[in-house]
């Protein structure tokens, strides 16, 4: 299944790409895409994996964007 | 004056940049009065100030495995400049690249907010009426066939149908066009648009995600999807780039005192530290955010301009394509024209008025287009107690006074579209029909041509003399005529091969030709789901002047875009020549680098107005 959610505070594309990898890089999850211009984020992965999932994620983007956070839309 | 809402990571910045800038000022002040020791602490301080975002993003960055990371490079620089004794430099690098990221930073939100007015075009609740009680829902939660109230100064939450009520709605949030509409009983309104003077009560049409905004959005939002070749090739540029510079520099640091050393030219030492300080200067050069970002905020501000306008664009690389159209193809009904018969001509002896009168009451319960041009014109004054149709004819009816009328097609040998209007048996007149230009076309068509397009061509399926009328009044280059769709299709397909073919249709019954163009570019497609499925670039409204905009703004994005590629390359090559050779210090650098961004940055914010 594929969630979308908002991120806040990425300026540049270059950031936006370690975003995108950090997140790429976690277990269970399939695909992983960070659109820098409209601050998007596209998440696939099962649904049961989830929670856990974005529980890493916030940790991984944190790691490499210390303002960035994840919003649920 | 422009107001500017900082966030938390643009705060630390302005703090860092004011300590850092304070600190530095004073530093300067004690340099003048030769006290060397303070002078250097303080310089030493400015840069700790003002670099310890950097300094701890760029430990992040190597603990993750990153080393080509701007923070990175950055530090690498600043600490360097201290252990060679360049305590001045090591506080400016810190403070302008501070100064160049905030910069940066503010710019990328100001355009970012220009596209997210988009997304203010979804409320956030809607008045759901449920047994006479109204209620305030969110308007995910509706459901079709639902009543909603919307009151003066809402916004439409939904596609809706008007159960009561007749309001004025402004469009122009999703249309672009400033004229408000006057709606009332069976109308449908649009999502996204305000409602103005009256209170409505609105059945449900659509879910929040396939009504007019939700579509919208969906597009706007996957508009970056489809990058352009020139973002293409920044990125990898930039992948490439920097791991090469820093390559460089490191050849520039070792490999030439190395080499001086083993000529006997110099010690090691001393050529080590004359040149491991230009290996600096390239290290940040090397950063590649002010290249990296110059191409895709570029295209972003066009995006954002045009649907600030009512212009759809679905990736930036139509705009590129928009940008090189060598030849325009139009479909001509509802594209051209307004896609409805008017009234243009009575003929007969008879009153006017009352010939027409006479034949709306004939024609009143008839859904024929001849019929609503009739309507739209005609005054009421005369009911049908009985009214036919028959098909191919015309209608035939008796009126309250007993009168026959009959509105039936002339036999023969009329040009264009008319009928005959008979009252018991007596001829009365005729009425000339006729699917009107629309009145921007012909100064639309005049600017595509001046902004560069070579051919506008007519594609229709109407009969050659309506066709050739219309392409003379619009100064066609070539008009084809009684096409049926595959025919189109075909026309379209053999253009391409001879340049950059852009479609304009109203995605009707086009939407092959729509997607086999080049660029396929529906017509005011408010409410229709088809025709913004198959476009490339989506023009909310039914003029035509949004399409010569839409293509006189790609020209300038992509002229912008090719202006900051090479402001960008060109200052990032001529500095880093310069620093090779000594001629240009750490500071030049920094300054290349943030003004260049600046630059890029000014840049492209100038296509948003």
């Amino acid at each position: 299944m594929i969630k979308t959610f908002r991120l806040s505070e990425i300026d540049c594309p270059v950031c936006a790409g370690k975003v995108q990898d950090a997140i790429a890089a976690i277990d269970g999850v399939k695909m992983a895409r960070v659109d820098f211009l409209v601050l998007k984020l596209t998440i696939e992965a099962d649904e049961e994996d989830f929670p856990k999932i974005m529980k890493k994620a916030a940790k991984a983007v944190r790691r490499v964007e210390p303002d960035c956070e994840i919003e649920e839309i | 004056m422009v107001k500017f809402r900082l966030n938390r990571g643009q705060k630390k910045r302005l703090l860092s940049i004011v300590s850092g800038g304070g600190l530095f000022f004073a530093a300067a002040v004690l340099h003048l009065f030769h006290l060397p020791l303070p002078s250097a602490l303080c310089f030493i301080g400015a840069g700790v100030c003002a670099g310890i975002m950097c300094v701890t993003r760029a430990a992040r960055g190597i603990l993750s495995g990153n080393f080509f990371d701007e923070n990175t490079l950055m530090t690498i620089a600043a600490v360097g400049a201290v252990l060679l004794g360049e305590y001045a430099e090591c506080a400016a690098v810190m403070v302008l690249y501070q100064v160049g990221e905030l910069f940066q930073s503010i710019a990328v939100g100001k355009s970012r907010r220009a596209i997210s007015s988009l997304s203010a075009l979804c409320p956030d609740y809607a008045n759901l009426v449920v047994s006479g009680e109204e209620r305030t829902v969110a308007p995910s939660e509706l459901q079709i066939g639902d009543i909603i109230r919307i009151k003066p100064g809402e916004r439409i939450p939904v596609d809706c149908i008007i159960e009561t009520g007749e309001t004025a709605v402004d469009t122009s949030p999703v249309t672009g066009e400033s004229v408000p509409r006057d709606l009332s009983v069976g109308d449908k309104l649009f999502s996204g648009c305000i409602n103005q003077t009256g209170v409505v009560v609105c059945r449900v049409d659509a879910a929040t995600e396939d009504s007019a905004a939700g579509r919208i959005l969906r597009l706007a939002e996957t508009a970056s999807d489809r990058k352009t070749r020139s973002e293409a090739f920044i990125t990898r540029f930039a992948k490439v780039y920097t791991p090469l510079v820093c390559l460089l520099a490191i050849t520039v640091a070792f490999g030439v005192p190395s080499l001086l050393w083993a000529l006997r030219i110099q010690s090691f030492g001393d050529a080590f530290i004359e040149w491991s300080l230009r290996a600096l200067t390239m290290l940040v050069i090397s950063c590649p955010c002010a290249l990296v970002i110059s191409v895709p905020l570029g295209y972003f501000c066009g995006l954002g301009n045009a649907s600030k306008n009512g212009i759809l664009v679905k990736g930036s690389t139509y705009i590129d394509s928009l940008a090189r159209v060598k030849n325009a193809v139009f479909d001509k009904t509802g594209t051209l024209t307004e896609g409805e018969l008017m009234v243009t001509d009575v003929e007969g002896g008879y009153d006017k008025n009352e010939l027409l009168s006479l034949a709306r009451a004939a024609e009143e319960n008839s859904s024929h287009p001849i019929a609503k041009a009739i309507l739209a014109v005609a005054e009421n004054k005369y009911t049908a107690v009985e009214s036919k149709e028959i098909s191919g004819t015309g209608v035939f009816a008796i009126l309250e006074d007993g009168r026959e009328i009959k509105v039936i097609r002339p036999e023969k040998g009329v040009i264009g579209t008319a009928v005959d209007v008979i009252c018991d048996e007596m001829y009365l007149g005729r009425i000339y029909f006729e699917d009107v230009i629309k009145p921007t076309a012909g100064i639309a068509l005049e600017k595509l041509k001046k902004q560069g397009i070579e051919k506008c061509i007519m594609l229709t399926g109407d009969n050659s003399t309506v066709a050739e009328n219309v392409g003379a009044a619009l100064k066609m280059d070539e008009v084809y005529s009684q096409l049926l769709p595959e025919d189109k299709y075909g026309k379209i397909e053999e253009l391409c091969r001879q340049g950059t073919v852009m479609y304009v249709g109203d995605g009707i019954n086009d939407s092959p030709s729509l997607a086999r163009a080049d660029v396929g570019v529906a017509m005011g497609v408010l409410g229709s789901g088809a025709a913004i499925e198959s476009g490339d670039i989506v023009l909310m409204s039914r003029d035509l002047e949004k399409l010569s905009y839409a293509h006189s703004l790609s020209k300038r994005t992509v002229r912008t875009v090719k202006a900051n590629i090479i402001i960008s390359l060109g200052v990032k090559l001529a500095v880093l020549l310069l620093a090779a050779l000594n001629l240009v210090g750490m500071w030049a650098a920094i300054v290349a680098d943030v003004g260049v961004c600046i630059l890029c940055v000014t840049n492209s914010v100038r296509l948003l107005k």
